[in-house]
């Protein structure tokens, strides 16, 4: 019932973690866990190991979330096909590249090594993290330009054996113009949203909490911002499949998500609190279908779209 | 044997539903707040290692790491804490019966010493309870053969464990410091370590609980004082998630090319290996705001 098919790939669950908020050994001692997810996203990976920032990189938001600067601390695509990606391999579920790079041609070079590679094989699918910095821009995301959207897209399908979602940032005016850009360069689907740029100041100390002074903000405060997202993505955009993210913390949130155009969901910042989060859903997802004697979960994809169509005509 | 951290029981790894069984305060902000575990296995975990206490609310809060103090055979376990912020007012509210989630056991736990007389303990504010765990370990298995506790607090009113350390010491091996001098030495845990210059030129081993800044100093002290000690320090950070998810905790390392995951490599650290100012690994144009 919860199972979703995406391209060609068939997700056994529309939960996925969110890059970045998922170490994959949990598999190892919290077992159930991975049947209950459809798939792993990695923590983004960049072609050079990357250190990140110096501390403070996380601020707890009590209520509503958290802000992080991590830096997209990895240790680099070579040693993401030699050892990690075996070691999810292992665990059954699909697997969903996070790339990031600081250049349009950045992006092809990568997905050519993973196609290239013995172990590329592995990957299910790729996630380009498109709020990263442009160095040729002088550090300006990627994600704000509908252009280099486009571009970047482009350059990672063209190089990919396998599906391409664009994970879009919400830092932007009007997400449309992006989405469309990732559209037309070719992605298979829309991830959206990343995190939301925010700031938090330590008043003891006077001085902001993050070493690098802003980062981005996830948890449950940003869930309305990416219900916006995804219902103007899916309004615009009905045939583009959307993977849904942000401030999911229960199911009723994913149906919220699904029903706004999402066809999976993504859960990040909530599973640092409950790594078992993914079980709780799976199972409450599970009795939800089974009361609405669903076939599909997928079957309310966008049908709150519908709703409000039926509505807009009884008003008429 | 190379001094370098054990490794951490994965498969003891469980998100324990607990009931609380008391919750005393035993000085300024300082509790020691009991629980047990409902199941079956009971609870289990070795000195070094921490839990991460769910505040039992519907409203976003970040699980709180937490030093594990004691662990008893019928599946309770203690843990104490000092109330410094929100989680920890909310804790000081708890009362008896009331259920909480508890993830744990997580991180690594120390290296036992070879020479567990000489061995020194040395912790500062809630920073003891590892050590007082350790203390208790080694006794276990040296059939009470008792190291050196050196622990240092602000004034009387912040020792806490006075009672459960002279048991688990004795008057002979506790060591206090105080800050005002109402308690113990008059100074803090560094100058009393001078004090006693030939029993830490005597040790092998040496293990470090509390601030940072604290730890620092007392790792160059000993090293001052004796070149060869091989020193572990259990570290503090903030922990998002405490299971290696989220990045947020690390620390910068010597040996290693990356930031080190706290929760996950750690608590425990060969503090010879520690970059304990690192300077920024980035250029501003890399800054990445918005990506895990």
């Amino acid at each position: 019932m919860l199972s979703v098919k995406l391209n060609d790939i068939t997700f056994s669950s529309p939960l996925l973690n969110a890059s970045g908020c998922f170490n994959p050994e949990l598999f190892n001692t919290m077992a159930p866990l991975n049947e209950s997810m459809g798939g792993v996203v990695t923590k983004t990976v960049t072609q050079e190991p990357r250190p990140g920032n110096l501390q403070q990189r996380t601020v707890e938001l009590p209520g509503i979330g958290m802000l992080n600067s991590i830096g997209l601390q990895n240790p680099g695509l070579n040693y993401f096909l030699e050892t990690e990606v075996l070691m999810l391999a292992q665990y059954g579920v699909k697997i969903i590249l996070s790339l990031s790079a600081t250049s349009i041609e950045g992006f092809g070079t990568m997905v050519e090594i993973v196609t290239n590679h013995p172990n590329g094989h592995w990957v299910d699918a790729i996630e380009i993290n498109l709020s990263c910095p442009n160095v040729a821009k002088g550090g300006v995301d990627f994600g704000i330009s509908p252009g280099r959207v486009k571009a970047c897209t482009e350059a990672t399908v063209q190089a990919s054996k396998c599906p391409v979602f664009a994970k879009l940032t919400p830092n932007i005016t009007s997400i449309l113009p992006v989405a469309e850009a990732a559209i037309e360069g070719g992605a298979s689907a829309i991830s959206a949203i990343n995190t939301v740029v925010g700031c938090s100041i330590d008043i003891k100390n006077k001085k902001p909490y993050l070493n690098r002074i802003s980062g981005g903000y996830s948890g449950p405060g940003i869930k309305p911002i990416a219900l916006h997202a995804i219902w103007q993505i899916h309004h615009h955009f009905p045939e583009t499949p959307i993977i849904g993210i942000g401030g999911i913390s229960s199911a009723n949130d994913v149906l919220e998500f699904m029903m706004a155009g999402a066809s999976l969901v993504q859960i990040g910042t909530q599973s640092f609190r409950n790594p078992m989060i993914f079980s709780k859903i799976h199972q409450d997802l599970m009795a939800y279908g089974q009361s609405e004697g669903l076939q599909h979960l997928t079957d309310l994809t966008g049908c709150a779209h519908s709703q409000k169509m039926k509505r807009q005509s009884l008003i008429q | 044997m190379p001094f370098s951290s054990q490794q951490p029981h994965k498969k003891n790894l469980k998100d324990h539903t607990c009931q609380v069984m008391a919750n005393q305060n035993v000085g300024n902000q300082l509790y020691i707040l009991t629980l047990k575990t409902n199941d079956p296995d009971g609870f289990y975990c070795r000195a070094g290692q921490f839990v991460m206490i769910d505040m039992p609310t519907p409203v976003f809060y970040f699980r709180r790491p937490m030093s594990v103090l004691a662990v008893h055979d019928d599946g309770r376990f203690d843990v104490f804490y000092k109330v410094h912020g929100q989680g920890t007012q909310i804790m000081a509210q708890w009362q008896p019966g009331i259920e909480i989630q508890v993830l744990g056991p997580l991180g690594n736990t120390f290296t036992p010493p070879t020479e567990p007389e000489t061995a020194l303990l040395i912790g500062g504010g809630i920073g003891i309870a590892p050590l007082y765990m350790l203390g208790q370990e080694i006794k276990n298995r040296t059939e009470n053969r008792t190291p050196n506790c050196y622990y240092g607090v602000r004034s009387h009113q912040e020792v806490g464990l006075k009672d459960s350390l002279e048991a688990q010491f004795g008057s002979k091996c506790l060591h206090l410091s105080s800050d005002d001098g109402s308690v113990g030495f008059h100074g803090n845990v560094g100058d009393l370590l001078k004090q006693n210059r030939e029993r830490v030129q005597a040790a092998k081993e040496a293990y470090i609980c509390g601030p940072t800044v604290m730890m620092e100093a007392c790792f160059q002290l000993l090293r001052e004082m004796n070149p060869a000690i091989r020193v572990e320090v259990s570290l503090e950070e903030r922990m998002p998630c405490g299971t290696g998810a989220c990045t947020g905790c690390v620390v910068f390392r010597s040996d290693q090319p990356l930031p080190s995951k706290v929760c996950v490599e750690g608590p425990v650290f060969d503090a010879t290996t520690l970059i304990w100012r690192p300077s920024a690994p980035l250029s501003p144009e890399e800054n990445i705001v918005c990506s895990r």
